[in-house]
């Protein structure tokens, strides 16, 4: 492998990285290519070892470029784990205490107040307006069954009075009348039936969204 | 060597290398000079430079040399306090290590 190849190698090999990253790495190589001279190309290229060794190496730095504890971080040199005295140029990282964090929340939940607050109300209003109607709508079949039942009694009854006038008017009027009473029943005992199993479930569902945050600050 | 290079000792060998040159230095010099001291390949030391222009403690500038671009790395500001700073440290560590070795210097 020559000069040429091994920097072609090394240029594929270094695709991923980005474009700044990969033209310094190119041009360092170039450089010490040209520095070396022509006559320790062959040295140079030995001793690098294969473009995919170099490759390795500046993709592994790029990699951990932040290493962590008695190295370079943003803050200088750390003598964390050497134990020095406090005339080196060591910062402290800047350290965020949870009570810090918390009378931050407790700040941002109180100036979003005023603006979190309509809102807030406003979904509530419509949570609550949903469930009323849910439970109004269950409530009007029941009431509509009851009232099927009652007309159809008050039918009977009319009929019954009519029986000594017209005969076969009353039995008409009385038989529809309980028909309708019949079906009235039925409705009143599927309705209250059916109440029976969503006002549980709805209530059920109510808890467990006023349960919801507190659960999840636990689960947090 | 039988002693391990770390990444801190290295860092500093290259300030040390780089600062002797008031114009700064380039990377196939620094590598030479560099493995005067340590035996370090020769791919190890672009990752090194690369980092400690990345920490600002050097920068580069391209200086027409033999009629071609060639890149120079100085040290900075930062890197000349990080530099004392690893001399220091370095001093008092070698000088502990020394008396341990020799005995009896406290005694």
């Amino acid at each position: 492998m020559n000069r040429k190849e091994f920097m072609y190698r090394l240029e594929q090999l270094l695709m991923a990285i980005p474009g700044d990253e990969r033209r310094a790495a190119l041009q360092y190589y170039e450089d010490y290519f040209e520095d070396a001279g022509e006559e320790n190309e062959a040295q140079v290229i030995s001793e690098l070892g294969s473009p995919e060794q170099v490759a390795a190496t500046i993709k592994a730095d790029l990699r951990d470029g932040n290493r962590e504890g008695g190295e370079f971080t943003e803050n200088g040199y750390s003598y964390a784990q050497s134990g020095s005295k406090g005339e080196l140029i060591t910062k402290a990282p800047p350290k965020t205490s949870k009570t810090l964090k918390i009378i931050l929340i407790i700040l941002i939940v109180l100036a979003a107040i005023p603006f979190a607050w309509p809102v807030l109300v406003g979904c509530a209003g419509i949570v609550i307006g949903l469930v009323c109607a849910a439970f109004g709508v269950f409530a009007g079949l029941v009431i509509g069954s009851v009232v099927l039942m009652a007309v159809g009694l008050v039918i009977f009854i009319a009929g019954l009075t009519k029986l000594l006038a017209a005969l076969p008017v009353a039995l008409l009027a009385s038989g529809s009348g309980l028909v309708v009473f019949a079906l009235g029943l039925i409705a009143t005992v599927a309705a209250v039936k059916l109440c029976m199993v969503v006002y549980p479930a709805m209530i059920r569902g109510i808890v467990a969204i006023c349960r919801w945050p507190f659960y999840r600050k636990k689960v947090s | 060597m039988v002693f391990n290079t770390g990444a801190a000792l290295l860092d500093a060998i290259v300030l040390a290398v780089v600062s002797q040159k008031d114009e700064g230095t380039y990377g196939y010099k620094i590598t030479q000079d560099v493995r005067r001291a340590i035996d370090v390949s020769e791919s190890t030391l672009y990752p090194v430079l690369r980092r400690l222009q990345k920490d600002e403690c050097l920068e580069v500038y391209d200086r027409q040399f033999d009629g071609r671009n060639r890149r120079y790395y100085k040290v900075t500001d930062r890197g000349m306090a990080q530099l004392n700073l690893y001399k220091a440290e370095w001093k008092s560590y070698s000088k502990k290590i020394h008396e341990i070795f020799e005995g009896g210097a406290k005694n």
